[in-house]
């Protein structure tokens, strides 16, 4: 297991490059898209004098190559400018809502290849019996239910209904947390937790059980397994530590960039769960037009995404030991 | 009594088109310490066989009758719990895939260390000690146990298989195809080797292969298959120079041989016949320069000829051995008419 | 070798498939015929005995009740298998031609366009779908074309890869080498040797993209960036969930809706499962 550091060193500038093309795509998307970023913003009320004096205080009274640069360089330095609706700093108020993602994508994450990863085990163990098709019939099912549909019937009975638990939110009414940790450690925060994490889990649950399936289907066949058995070993010994664990490569893998894509991905759900998070605030600043906030919001999202890609190649070529930097490409 | 005792075995696979009849009927044994070789074109039913045998099999593969009698108990009957056992303690595979047999993800070392510690009942230290012996016994470095099979040559592979085999000192090992897949001059290493340990740990052995001259130099018996079935058998030295079957001269035909430098090499015309359904007749006939009509109606039963060598064939034609041996020495005998 | 016949061939032998195909055609009989079979204009609101009919639940008029609007949730229903269906096959359409126009000339030309064109493909995967369809769509104007613009110019990124690398197999066959030997033009070569073996894979994506399309456009007009001019069941589901059906147990409102969009969605997995089937006959046979 050694790592390969100029690989390393050049997936790494790679995804640099990549970062750099979609923040300039981002920057030309909000400053060509039709209307002016500040019309929302400036009250009509204001004189010619205050409007301009705004239009310097964003930098929108020079070229646009020079505010281009402007942007650039202050990316660099972590400044991603200032929201209109907070009056504060992109990066401050993303970084308030960012761990509300985070928690909420891990915990789901965790279930979903959990589970996944054993009943795809399960599921290729069945193999041509009627359980299989159930199975995957269900698992179907998971795949093709619209997520913020799900997160409405769950709310819908669990919380309207029974009562069992809260509907949105991190915590009750007017209760802030003492800090990050507090918050985490808290029950009441898991509580609050628990059906939107439920729901995001059992979107992400078919894409590793249908991998870990497919994969352990075909490793199942290979000849290491069939001698292993030859071997005199047990069959739960052949399955798991044979064919699973050969077939598991590519699901940790999936792991990573499924990390990626929930990013993006639970927009949906936390705005059903009003889950203060990262998706929530990208589409409260899109719907009022904060577009220094959405473009933060958008960039650290693609960056993380972004991010996730380069670790899942990492990963990758860790896990297996055949491949080499040749096959990587 | 015979350490290895297959009689009128059968396997059978399950195929869209029907039935198909992959071993029908195979009968032959092993003493203990010797070694018999088991010879047919690809696809005759050898491997089958084997997976019969160890009754590790494809899905649709199934054993409708025969039986398998190992040191006197029939190993079809024994209950997979049981069976399980039996598997590699008393019966070891060399496997035709020996090349992708290890799990490529754990360093070659982990093989050995499951087999003796799971089935050998060894602790951590003694496995590794007893795989340092076997490593150093089948000429591989035992610096190398680390590694992962992908940083093993192919003929490093193939010795790490046998080492393996021989890992809890087994009463018979079968060798699928051994040195198919390796080039001649390491072919010819793993071979002695194979010869050598055979000698030393007084082995029983079953070697599979399609290569007649593997056989001729490591084998005290020879069986031949034909489309699932037994068509000659006898000592080695018996059948190669005194072949019975008119198939038999044609395998011999088909590899060179080292006593003849000069010798013109013959295929078979053909291929072997579908499975599902097989000739009525002689399962060879279609293909046999020598079939009359008889061979293609009625099966031709498996005769001795040679108390002594063990050595008999399924063949019509037994009578006429010296005149058929003459003219399948001829190029013009096996052209299609 | 796939051949375009077993495409026809998997719907006799897969069920999944078969199913898959009558939920599609049923669908777009419905959407084809929606003003014959919906009772109301989906926008209606409707009024019995001169006065709207708020929030009720399902009766002999309504057989699925109505909105707090007092619209006809079944001709909603009804009419909402339009904007699906063609939001999904437009966007499918477009996700199928670029993908496999990008992964084919990336695979064949290979070299610095290879490089290039997978550059581009790395950035596409570095974009977050969900945020750029609602940034997009927020900017040129809540409209389901814009929705399919916004899709189309991110969805193709995985055709393209798997289009790649199946170039790239193809490429080294014999076939195509001796078609290149013997001077065959890149025109005739791309569309006489290469095309006919990639275009199953391209409309097993294409047909996935037909899912992920239908499931965008519904969780875009949820969050309130859809088309208010066509109702579509998310622009419903939008509906229920800002007018308290959820606190209401209204599930007379959210059931339907989302049961269609899954109906839709899983008929493109089944056909999609018998095409993976008839691409990898490895598995089948066992």
């Amino acid at each position: 297991m050694t790592l390969n550091w100029k690989y390393i060193g050049r997936r790494f500038g790679q995804m640099l490059l990549t970062l750099w093309i979609i923040a300039t795509i981002l920057f030309f998307v909000f400053r060509l898209m039709p209307g002016n970023p500040l019309t929302a913003y400036i009250d009509p009320n204001f004189t010619k004098e205050q409007q301009e004096i705004l239009l310097e205080q964003f930098g929108l009274d020079k070229p646009l190559f020079q505010q281009y640069l402007v942007f650039l360089l202050n990316l660099l330095q972590g400044n991603l400018g200032t929201s209109f609706v907070y009056r504060d700093d992109v990066l401050r108020v993303v970084a308030r809502v960012l761990p509300n993602t985070l928690y909420l994508m891990l915990f789901s994450l965790i279930i979903a290849y959990v589970v996944g990863v054993l009943g795809g085990i399960l599921l290729a163990w069945l193999r041509g019996k009627k359980g299989e098709t159930v199975g995957i019939i269900l698992t179907l099912f998971t795949r093709s239910a619209p997520q913020f549909w799900v997160g409405m019937l769950v709310l819908a009975i669990f919380s309207f209904r029974l009562g069992w638990l809260p509907s949105s939110g991190t915590g009750p009414a007017g209760v802030t947390y003492a800090s990050e940790w507090a918050k985490f450690t808290s029950p009441v925060f898991w509580k609050y937790m628990l059906l939107p994490s439920l729901t995001l889990a059992i979107y992400l649950l078919g894409l590793p059980l249908l991998l870990m399936r497919t994969n352990m289907v075909e490793t199942m066949e290979e000849s290491y397994v069939t001698i292993a058995r030859m071997r005199g070993l047990s069959e739960r010994r052949v399955m798991l530590k044979y064919a699973a664990r050969n077939a598991i490569l590519p699901v940790v893998t999936a792991m990573a960039v499924g990390f990626g894509y929930a990013i993006g991905g639970n927009v949906v759900i936390e705005n059903v769960f009003s889950w203060p998070g990262l998706g929530r605030l990208l589409v409260d600043a899109v719907t009022m037009s904060d577009y220094p906030l959405a473009q933060g919001a958008f960039l650290l999202a693609a960056a993380i995404m972004v991010f996730m890609n380069f670790v899942a190649d990492l990963l990758y070529s860790v896990l297996d030991p055949r491949i080499t930097v040749e096959d990587m490409g | 009594m015979s350490l290895l005792d297959v009689r009128d075995m059968r396997v059978y696979y399950k195929t869209k088109k029907g039935i198909a009849q992959a071993v029908d009927g195979v009968s032959f044994s092993v003493e203990p310490g010797q070694s018999l070789g088991l010879v047919g074109e690809s696809g005759c039913g050898k491997s089958t066989m084997v997976n019969g045998i160890i009754r590790v099999m494809a899905k649709n593969a199934f054993i409708p009758s025969g039986e398998v009698l190992f040191d006197g108990q029939d190993l079809t009957l024994l209950p997979e719990k049981e069976m399980r056992n039996v598997r590699w303690r008393d019966l070891s595979l060399i496997p035709q895939a020996a090349m992708d047999s290890l799990n490529p993800v754990y360093p070659v070392e982990d093989a050995f260390t499951e087999v003796l510690t799971l089935k050998g009942n060894m602790t951590k230290k003694e496995a590794h000690a007893r795989t340092v012996e076997l490593f150093t016994m089948v000429g591989l470095d035992p610096d190398r146990l680390g590694n992962f099979p992908h940083e093993y040559s192919g003929g490093m592979k193939q010795r790490a298989a046998i080492a393996l085999a021989l890992a809890l000192e087994p009463r018979l090992v079968i060798a699928d195809e051994p040195v198919t897949a390796l080039d001649v001059i390491v072919q010819r290493q793993v071979l002695n080797e194979l010869k050598r340990l055979r000698s030393e740990l007084n082995l029983a052995l079953i070697m599979i292969t399609h290569d007649i001259s593997v056989v001729a130099e490591t084998c005290d018996n020879i069986v031949v298959m034909y489309a699932g079935k037994v068509v000659e058998k006898g000592s080695t030295q018996e059948v190669l120079e005194n072949p019975l079957h008119p198939y038999t001269m044609g395998l011999e035909n088909a590899f060179p041989d080292p006593r003849q430098q000069d010798k013109e090499l013959i295929s078979i015309e053909g291929s072997p016949p579908d499975l599902v359904n097989p000739p009525s007749g002689c399962r060879f006939a279609p293909r046999c320069p020598f079939a009359m009509e008889r061979c293609l109606a009625e099966e031709p039963p498996y005769e001795e000829v040679d108390e002594e060598h063990q050595h008999g064939a399924a063949c019509f034609r037994l009578s006429e051995t010296l005149k058929l041996q003459k003219l399948a020495k001829e190029v013009e005998t096996w052209q299609p008419a | 070798m796939i051949e375009m016949t077993s495409i026809l061939e998997f719907f006799r032998q897969d069920k999944f498939a078969l199913v898959g195909a009558i939920i599609y055609i049923l669908f777009i009989l419905v959407a084809l015929f929606a003003p014959a079979i919906a009772p109301y204009d989906p926008q209606e609101m409707v009024r019995v005995d001169g006065r709207i009919a708020f929030n009720r639940e399902p009766e002999k008029n309504f057989k699925l009740g109505t909105t707090n609007m007092g619209r006809d949730i079944f001709s909603q229903l009804i009419y909402g298998a339009r904007p699906a269906l063609t939001v999904g096959f437009t966007a499918a359409l477009f996700v199928m031609v670029v993908g496999t126009v990008v992964g084919l000339v990336s695979g064949y030309f290979g070299g610095k366009v290879d490089s290039l064109l997978m550059r581009l493909t790395d950035v596409v995967f570095g974009i977050p779908f969900d945020p750029f369809v609602i940034v997009l769509v927020s900017f040129l104007g809540p409209s389901i074309w814009n929705i399919v613009l916004a899709m189309a110019l991110l969805l193709w990124r995985d055709t393209a890869r798997v289009i790649r690398s199946q170039v790239l197999s193809i490429k080294k066959r014999a076939f195509v080498e001796a078609a290149r030997v013997s001077g065959a033009s890149h025109s005739r070569i791309i569309f006489s040797y290469i095309m006919p073996n990639i275009l199953p894979l391209s409309l097993l994506y294409g047909s996935l993209a037909i899912g992920w399309a239908i499931l965008t456009e519904a969780a875009v007009s949820f969050l309130g960036f859809g088309d208010p001019s066509s109702i579509s069941w998310g622009y419903m589901l939008h509906d229920a969930y800002v007018s308290q059906a959820l606190s209401r147990g209204a599930f007379y409102w959210m059931l339907p809706p989302g049961i269609c969009i899954m109906l839709l969605v899983m008929a493109g997995f089944y056909i999609s499962r018998g095409a993976e089937e008839v691409l990898q006959p490895k598995l089948r046979s066992m």
